[in-house]
């Protein structure tokens, strides 16, 4: 038997954390699965270097401004 | 040696680069939306804008690979270590104390060295290294074996995932990098006019002015 339209699923609800398929184990569904730590290096080294150049910039900014004086 | 106006960046480079810049945005968003970071769009959405953008950067870089190898331009990317400690002692002390780049460039060595080592990185590591797993990614179905594959695409989705952050890193160094030296447009223009300031000996001087008409600035 074929669902009827009202019930047709989208791709997200299995493409997401929490969604129909989150306790189904032994698949690597995109959207749902990360490696925790893949994602905490990533996001490390994505804030660290949005940091390392405001930083950097900020001391160009002082130094300039010093020189100046 | 005589600083001129030199055409750098032909009519293809700057296409390259500015399509570049917009599939590599199209790319970046759609596919940390598929990975579950923002709803901005539905899944298929992303998943739609991720296979088109993707396509069109590989034809694009398949053009830019036969451009490097067929005129020579490879060359500019020949890691050295001529001046790379300048450079490095710049972005380190040298810019604070408001001193100038130590850099000129040359008519064959447009990037400065640590660009030059950088940008060779990004291709040949982390670009391909993102193609190459997002081909397989993309392929799934093709070798596909149900949950015996499982394993491997996991391990295909986190080496996408690494090198995505990869990118990410490199983009927010490459436009902070743009603020630096005299000005925002003094970076920026010569990736849309195509002429940058650049030391020519007087044999290259003469060379370009007898045989390339249009390649010096006047």
């Amino acid at each position: 038997m074929v669902s009827p339209k009202e019930d047709a699923l989208t791709c997200q609800q299995c493409h997401m954390k929490e969604g129909r398929m989150k306790d189904v184990d032994g698949v690597y569904i995109p959207g749902r699965d990360s490696n925790v730590w893949l994602e905490r290096i990533g996001i490390f080294a994505v804030l660290a270097t949005l940091l390392g150049v405001l930083g950097h910039g900020l001391i160009r900014v002082v130094m300039s401004a010093r020189r100046k004086h | 040696m005589a600083t001129r106006m030199v055409k750098v960046f032909n009519g293809f480079e700057r296409f390259w680069h500015w399509t570049q810049v917009i599939l590599v945005f199209l790319l970046v968003f759609s596919g940390f939306g598929i990975h579950g970071y923002h709803q901005l769009a539905s899944f298929d959405q992303m998943v739609f804008i991720h296979v088109i953008a993707a396509i069109g950067l590989m034809v694009l870089w398949v053009f830019a690979i036969f451009w490097h190898l067929t005129t020579g331009s490879w060359r500019h990317y020949v890691p050295t270590t001529n001046g790379l400690f300048k450079v490095i002692r710049y972005y380190a002390f040298d810019i604070f104390k408001g001193k100038d780049h130590p850099y000129r460039k040359h008519y064959w060595r447009k990037h400065n060295p640590l660009q030059a080592l950088t940008y060779l990185g990004v291709k040949l590591f982390l670009f391909p290294a993102i193609w190459f797993s997002g081909l397989v990614y993309l392929f799934y179905g093709l070798w596909s074996q149900g949950p015996a594959t499982s394993q491997a695409l996991e391990v295909v989705a986190l080496i996408h995932v690494a090198a995505a952050f990869g990118i990410v890193v490199f983009i927010i160094a490459h436009l902070y990098l743009l603020t630096t030296g005299h000005s925002l447009v003094d970076h920026v223009k010569p990736m849309i006019t195509g002429f940058d300031e650049v030391e020519l000996s007087e044999a290259e001087e003469a060379y370009l002015k007898e045989n390339e008409p249009g390649k010096i600035k006047d």
